[in-house]
C-alpha cells in the first residue's frame, strides 16, 4: 500500500446505489457508518465526488444504462462494490429473460460483499480494502 | 514586509485548523460519523491525486485560477490594503468558479451558478457598504490605517452593524446556517454543494482550497474591525466561525428564497443602516 | 373497442362506483391472442368483479374517467401486455421560457430508483411526470410455476416496506384456500412481526424526511434508530430483517418470549429517543412550517387517496381492518390528521410509530402459549384474495393455486394508487421542496412495479 492509497483510505466518498430491491443492503451500510470501523467513508450524492460506487440491488435494462453514466462521471481512480445477493449474482430474482443483470455485466467490479443482507463490517472492510489495494480487483469479502 | 508575509503563510496554516476543528468536534459528538481528525486534509490530497473529468479547459483552469486571484487577495489582505482591492480579487474569484460552473452546460451546474450569482450580489453589496462606512468613518480605504482606529475601540463602536453585516456576508460564503444557497438544503445531496455540483478531481481540489483561502480573506477582513490586537482579533472572528459552521450541523435549511430574503436583511440591511446612521451621527 | 362496448364499460363502472364500490385491483392475462382485463371492485369487504375481454393492440377506455386510482394499475397492464388504455398524455410540452429537467433515477433522496421529468421556470415546477420501471424483476412471472413453499421467500425480500406484510398475505391466501388453521400463538407472532416490519419502514421514511429537510444530525440519529431496531429484529428470528421466518402453516420456529421481551425494550428506547425528535419537530418554528407550507393535497382528491395520503387528509382509511392477524383482539384507533400536507403526514409516520410499539407491546403480553406451526397439507386449488396492513397502507395478494403450485399470483400495494396523486401535487411547488413532498408519499416503488 503506497502513502497516497494509505491518505485515500482515510478519506473515502462512497456513492451508493440501490439499483432497485428491497434497500436493505444501502441501509446497512448507512448505519454501518456510524460505527468505528466506518472511520473516514462519507457518503455523497454526486458522482464527480465519489470515489468508490457502492451498488446494492437488481439491475434491470433501464437502470444498466444510468449505472454506466455515473460511472463514467465519476473521476478516476474510482472503485465498484457489488453489495448483497442481488447485485452480485442476481440469485433470486434473476430469471431468463426478465432482464435482470448481475453488476459485474454492466461496469467493472473491483469487489463484492456478498450475503443477504451482507455484515456492515464486511461492507465497509471491503470498501477500505479496495482504497487501500489501490483500487485493483479485489477478492470477495 | 515580514509581518506580511508572517500573516500570509498564517492565516493559510489557520483556516485549515478551523476545518479541522468543526471536524474533531463534530466526530465526538454521539452517534455522528467517525472520521479521522485530520480528514479535511486527507481529503484534500485526495482530490489532487484525482484526474480531472473535463476535457473543456475553461472547466479545469477556471479553478486554478481563482486560487491564484484567492492568493492575491490574501496577500493584499494580510498586507492590509485598500478595501477596494480586496472586494475586486474576491468578486474576480467568484466569478471564475461560476463561470466554470457555468461551462459545464449542464442543468443543475447553471442553476449552481445562478444561485452563485444572487450570493455575489449580496455579499457585494455588503461590501461595497462596508468600504463605504469604513471611508465615512475612518476617513480611508486602507485597513492598515484603519485598524488605528480600530485600536481605540472607535471602529467598532461607529460600525456594529458593518460588522456584523460581514460577519454573515462570510456565512454566506461559507453556506453556513440560515443562508445556505444550496440548492437542495441538504448536505449529502447531488444538488446541494451548489457551485461544487459541477466540480470533480483536480478541479474539485483546487475548488476546495480556493474556498479555505478565502474563508480566510474573511475571517481577516473582519477581524480589522474588532477592537483587539490583529492577532486576538483574528482568532476571535475565527472562534465565532467556527460556532457557526458547529451550529450549521443542526439548524433546518430553508429554501433557497427564503435565505436571500434572512441574506439582504442581515448582510445587506444591516450595514446600511449603519451607513446612514453615520450620516445622521 | 366499439363506443357501446366502451359505455357499457363506464356505465356498469360508475353503477358500482355510485353504490359506494371502490376499485381495488386490475388484472390483465393473455390467451389466444386476447386479453382479458378484470377489475375488481370492493366494498367493505364485498367483492364485485367486472371483465372485458379485447383483441390485442385494443385501446381500452380509461378507468380513471370513474376510478381514478387506476392510473398506475392501467400503466402496469399497458407493460406487460399489448393493450393501451385512453388516457391523457404524460408526455411533457415543450414551452418557451421553460426548463426540462431530470431528476433521477438514483439520488440519495431518493430511497429507490424513480425518474421525474420535471417542467420549470424560476425553480417553480409547472408540470412534473413520473417515470417507473426502473425496479421491475417480474416476481409475478418469477413466482408463477413455483410451489407454494418458495414464494414466502421471495415476496419477503421484494420490497422493503412491504415485503413481509406480502409474504404474510401470500401465506393467508393459501391457508385460506387450503383450510389451514394455523395456532394461535403463530397468528400472534406473525402480527408481532408485521408491526416490526412497519417500524423498521416508517423509520426509514423519517430519515428520508429528514433528509430532505437538511437536518443532518437528526437523520444520523434516526439511522442509528434503524441499527437499533436491526438488533431487536435480530433478537427475535436472527435476522436484521425478518427473513425467513414466515412459513405456509405458521411461523418455522418458536421464539422463546425473552427475546421477546428484549426486544421490546431495544423498542422502548427507540420510542423514546423519535419521542424528542418529534417534539423538536413541531417545535421548531423553521421545521414545521416548511412542512405545513408544502405537499398539500385538496380533500376531494385526498379521498381517492389510499393509506397515509388518505389519512392524513381526514379520511379514516383501516389498513388493519381486513387482516387476517388478530388485530381486532388487540383495541386500537385509526391515526387521522386533518390537514393533507407534508406535516400531516409526516407526523402520522410518528403516530404509526407509537401505535405498532403499542400494539407489539400488547401483542407480546397477549400472546397465547401452543404451538407455533399446523402441519400443512397444500393440496387444492382453488384462488383467494388476501389483505394485510403494510407500512403506509394496504397489501392486496391475490392467488391462484394448482394444488401445491402456484398458477399465477397477482399483489399490490398502496403506493400503485397514491402514486397517481404525486404529479398534480407537485405543480406549483418550489424544485427546493420536490424531495420533501416526495418523502412524504412514502413509495414503495419496489413493491409496486415488483
Amino acid at each position: 500500500m503506497s502513502w497516497l492509497d494509505g491518505i485515500r483510505a482515510k478519506s473515502i466518498s462512497v456513492l451508493q446505489i440501490n439499483a432497485g430491491g428491497c434497500t436493505g443492503c444501502t441501509r446497512q451500510f448507512q448505519a454501518a457508518l456510524l460505527l468505528d470501523s466506518g472511520k473516514g467513508i462519507t457518503l455523497t450524492g454526486n458522482p464527480r465526488h465519489a470515489d468508490v460506487l457502492f451498488v446494492a440491488g437488481c439491475i434491470n435494462n433501464k437502470s444498466a444504462d444510468y449505472l454506466r453514466q455515473i460511472y463514467e462521471k465519476m473521476p478516476s481512480p474510482k472503485a465498484v462494490v457489488a453489495a448483497g445477493t442481488c447485485a452480485c449474482d442476481g440469485k433470486l430474482f434473476r430469471g431468463e429473460d426478465n432482464g435482470i443483470s448481475t453488476l459485474d455485466e454492466i461496469l467493472p467490479v473491483n469487489a463484492y460483499v456478498r450475503g443477504c443482507v451482507p455484515g456492515m463490517d464486511e461492507m465497509l472492510e471491503t470498501v477500505i480494502n479496495v482504497v487501500e489495494d489501490g483500487y485493483k480487483e479485489y477478492k470477495d469479502g | 514586509m515580514l509581518e506580511v508575509i508572517l500573516w500570509f503563510i498564517g492565516i493559510i496554516i489557520i483556516v485549515p485548523v478551523i476545518y479541522l476543528a468543526e471536524n474533531i468536534i463534530l466526530s465526538a459528538i454521539p452517534g455522528q460519523n467517525r472520521s479521522y481528525p485530520i480528514q479535511p486534509i486527507y481529503r484534500l490530497i485526495k482530490h489532487f491525486s484525482k484526474t480531472d473529468l473535463y476535457n473543456r479547459p475553461l472547466t479545469r483552469w477556471f479553478p486554478v485560477g481563482a486560487c491564484v486571484f484567492a492568493l492575491v487577495t490574501l496577500f493584499f489582505v494580510s498586507a492590509g490594503e485598500n478595501i477596494m482591492l480586496i472586494i475586486s480579487g474576491l468578486v474576480m474569484m467568484e466569478l471564475f468558479i461560476l463561470v466554470g460552473a457555468c461551462s459545464t452546460k449542464e442543468p443543475y451546474g447553471i442553476m449552481a451558478a445562478q444561485r452563485g450569482i444572487s450570493r455575489l450580489t449580496v455579499w457585494s453589496f455588503a461590501l461595497m457598504i462596508a468600504a463605504a462606512s469604513l471611508y465615512k468613518a475612518a476617513g480611508t480605504l486602507k485597513l492598515s490605517l484603519a485598524i488605528q482606529y480600530s485600536g481605540e475601540s472607535i471602529l467598532l463602536s461607529r460600525l456594529p452593524l458593518v460588522t456584523a453585516g460581514l460577519f454573515t456576508a462570510a456565512m454566506i460564503k461559507g453556506n453556513l446556517g440560515y443562508f445556505d444557497f444550496g440548492i437542495n438544503a441538504n448536505t449529502m445531496s447531488f444538488l446541494d454543494t451548489a457551485l461544487y455540483t459541477p466540480y470533480g478531481g483536480r478541479s474539485l481540489g483546487f475548488v476546495q482550497l480556493t474556498q479555505w483561502i478565502e474563508t480566510g480573506i474573511w475571517l481577516k477582513l473582519i477581524s480589522f474591525f474588532l477592537p483587539w490586537q490583529p492577532l486576538i482579533s483574528f482568532l476571535v472572528s475565527a472562534v465565532f466561525y467556527l460556532a457557526a459552521m458547529l451550529l450549521n450541523a443542526v439548524v433546518p435549511k430553508m429554501t433557497w428564497k427564503k435565505v436571500m430574503m434572512n441574506s439582504w436583511i442581515w448582510a445587506g440591511g444591516l450595514p446600511a443602516i449603519n451607513y446612514i446612521w453615520l450620516y445622521m451621527l | 373497442m366499439s363506443e357501446k362496448r366502451s359505455a357499457s364499460l363506464l356505465s356498469k363502472l360508475s353503477g358500482f362506483k355510485s353504490m359506494g364500490f371502490e376499485l381495488l385491483l386490475m388484472e390483465a392475462s393473455e390467451a389466444d391472442n386476447k386479453i382479458t382485463v378484470n377489475y375488481l371492485l370492493e366494498k367493505e369487504g364485498q367483492f364485485e368483479s367486472v371483465d372485458i375481454t379485447v383483441s390485442e393492440n385494443t385501446v381500452v377506455p380509461s378507468v380513471t374517467l370513474v376510478f381514478p386510482r387506476g392510473d398506475r394499475m392501467e400503466k402496469d397492464i399497458e407493460q406487460r401486455f399489448p393493450v393501451s388504455f385512453k388516457r391523457k398524455s404524460d408526455e411533457m410540452p415543450h414551452e418557451e421560457g421553460y426548463s426540462l429537467i431530470d431528476w433521477g433515477p438514483f439520488h440519495p433522496l431518493l430511497p429507490e430508483p424513480v425518474l421525474f421529468h420535471i417542467l420549470m421556470k424560476d425553480e417553480v415546477i409547472k408540470k412534473a411526470s413520473v417515470e417507473t420501471g426502473y425496479n421491475c424483476r417480474e416476481v409475478e412471472k418469477l413466482c408463477a410455476g413455483r410451489k407454494v413453499w418458495d414464494i414466502p421467500g421471495i415476496l419477503e425480500k421484494v420490497s422493503d416496506a412491504n415485503g413481509i406484510s406480502l409474504s404474510l398475505a401470500f401465506a393467508s391466501a393459501v391457508e385460506e384456500i387450503n383450510a389451514i388453521d394455523i395456532p394461535q400463538k403463530a397468528r400472534w407472532i406473525r402480527m408481532i412481526i408485521n408491526e416490526m416490519s412497519c417500524v423498521n419502514a416508517n423509520l426509514q421514511g423519517l430519515y428520508n424526511t429528514a433528509q430532505c429537510l437538511g437536518l443532518y444530525g437528526d437523520s444520523v440519529r434516526i439511522s442509528k434508530l434503524v441499527g437499533l431496531y436491526r438488533e431487536a429484529a435480530e433478537l427475535i428470528c436472527g435476522h436484521p430483517l425478518l427473513f425467513g421466518i414466515i412459513e405456509i402453516g405458521g411461523i418455522n420456529k418458536d421464539i422463546a418470549k425473552d427475546s421477546f421481551y428484549a426486544a421490546n425494550a431495544v423498542l422502548q428506547e427507540i420510542e423514546n429517543e423519535l419521542t424528542d425528535i418529534r417534539k423538536k419537530w413541531e417545535s421548531t418554528a423553521a421545521i414545521a412550517k416548511r412542512l405545513r407550507t408544502t405537499g398539500f393535497i385538496d380533500s376531494e382528491t385526498a379521498m381517492t387517496a389510499s393509506g397515509r395520503l388518505a389519512r392524513a387528509a381526514g379520511n379514516a382509511v383501516d389498513s388493519r381492518k381486513y387482516s387476517k392477524l388478530p388485530y381486532t383482539d388487540l383495541s386500537y384507533t385509526v391515526q387521522v390528521r386533518e390537514e393533507s400536507n407534508c406535516y400531516a403526514r409526516t407526523m402520522l409516520k410518528f403516530d404509526d410509530l407509537s401505535q405498532s410499539f403499542r400494539l407489539i407491546d400488547r401483542g407480546i403480553e397477549s400472546m397465547p402459549k401452543g404451538e407455533v406451526k399446523q402441519e400443512a397439507k397444500v393440496k387444492k386449488s382453488g384462488e383467494a384474495i388476501a389483505r394485510e396492513h403494510g407500512a403506509d397502507g394496504e397489501v392486496i395478494v391475490r392467488v391462484r393455486l394448482k394444488r401445491d403450485t402456484v398458477e399465477s399470483l397477482f399483489f399490490r400495494n398502496d403506493t400503485s394508487v397514491n402514486i397517481s396523486f404525486l404529479p398534480g401535487c407537485l405543480e406549483g411547488t418550489e424544485l427546493t421542496d420536490f424531495p420533501l413532498i416526495v418523502s412524504g408519499f412514502d413509495l414503495d416503488l419496489s413493491g409496486m412495479e415488483k
